[in-house]
C-alpha cells in the first residue's frame, strides 16, 4: 500500500494506492494522517481511487483516522470510493458517517 | 489472474494478510460459476475474505506455524464455504452488533456481521480451532 500527501491549499489530499486489509500498512495511513494533524492540518481528503478493495480491518484503519481527525476538531471526506468499498459502507451503515464524494475535485470543493 | 483451482476444492494458506488477494480471485471465480450475478459474487468474495481474516488476525494471530485451510464447492446456483483455523477459537455471545450507535464507531468487530449480512447461512464450530462453514444461493 502506498500512501502519498498534497497539499491543495488548506486541504491535505491523501492519495491511497493498493490494498487496505489492515496489519502494519494500515498504520502508514494512520500515522500519515496523525503527523498532518501535528503539524495543524484539519481539512482532510482521503482519495481512494487506488484501492479497489478494502476488507472490515482496512475499514478499521478509515474508523480511526476519522476518529482522530474528529477529535482533532477537524473534517475528513472521502472520494474515488469503488462499488465495492461503497457497498460495504452500505452494509456496515457507515454510509452515514463517511462524506464521499465521486472525485477529488469535488471533495476538496465542498470544504470552500 | 486467480489461483488455480485445486481438483478437491481446497486451499492451504499460511497466515499473512497478501493472501487474501488470492482469495478474492478465487471467491469471485467461484460464485460467478455458481451463476451468481456479478453484484451477489462480488458480497460473496467480500465475505470469504472476512472470514479468511478473521482466521488469520484473530484465530492464528499471523502465526506462521499455523494455515488457514479454505474448502470451496459451487453447483448451479449455490456457493459454500469453509474456513479453518488453528486458533482457540471465541465466545460468539461477545459479538456485538457493530451497527448499534454506541457502537457504530469502533474500529474492529464488523467482520461476522458483514459476513451474516451477506451470506444466507453462516456456522461456526469451535470444536478444534475455529471453522466458518457459509454458503449462499441465488
Amino acid at each position: 500500500m502506498k500512501v502519498k500527501t498534497q497539499m491543495e491549499g488548506d486541504v491535505a489530499v491523501v492519495h491511497v494506492s493498493g490494498k487496505l486489509m489492515g496489519g502494519p500498512e494500515s498504520d502508514q495511513l494512520r500515522n500519515e494522517v496523525k503527523r498532518l494533524i501535528d503539524e495543524g492540518t484539519n481539512k482532510f481528503v482521503i482519495d481512494l481511487h487506488g484501492v479497489p478493495w478494502i476488507n472490515s480491518t482496512g475499514l478499521g484503519a478509515l474508523m480511526s483516522v476519522y476518529t482522530s481527525v474528529q477529535r482533532s476538531e477537524g473534517s475528513l471526506k472521502l472520494c474515488n470510493v469503488s462499488d465495492r468499498i461503497q457497498s460495504l459502507f452500505m452494509i456496515t451503515k457507515l454510509l452515514t458517517i463517511f462524506d464521499t464524494y465521486p472525485s477529488e475535485k469535488d471533495a476538496v470543493g465542498a470544504f470552500k | 489472474m486467480p489461483e488455480p483451482r485445486d481438483a478437491n476444492g481446497r486451499l492451504v494458506l499460511p497466515s499473512v494478510l497478501s493472501e487474501l488477494e488470492k482469495v478474492d480471485g478465487l471467491a469471485l471465480e467461484c460464485a460467478k460459476e455458481a451463476g451468481l450475478p456479478e453484484q451477489e459474487a462480488m458480497m460473496v468474495a467480500i465475505a470469504v475474505i472476512e472470514a479468511v481474516t478473521n482466521a488469520i488476525v484473530h484465530g492464528n494471530r499471523f502465526s506462521p506455524d499455523r494455515s488457514v485451510v479454505v474448502e470451496y464447492g459451487c453447483e448451479p446456483g449455490c456457493v459454500r464455504f469453509t474456513v479453518h483455523d488453528e486458533g482457540e477459537g471465541f465466545d460468539l455471545s461477545c459479538v456485538w452488533d457493530p451497527t448499534s450507535p454506541d457502537r457504530q464507531m469502533e474500529c474492529s468487530g464488523r467482520g461476522i456481521y458483514i459476513m451474516r449480512e451477506v451470506m444466507d447461512s453462516v456456522e461456526f464450530d469451535m470444536t478444534d480451532g475455529t471453522t466458518v462453514t457459509m454458503s449462499k444461493t441465488t
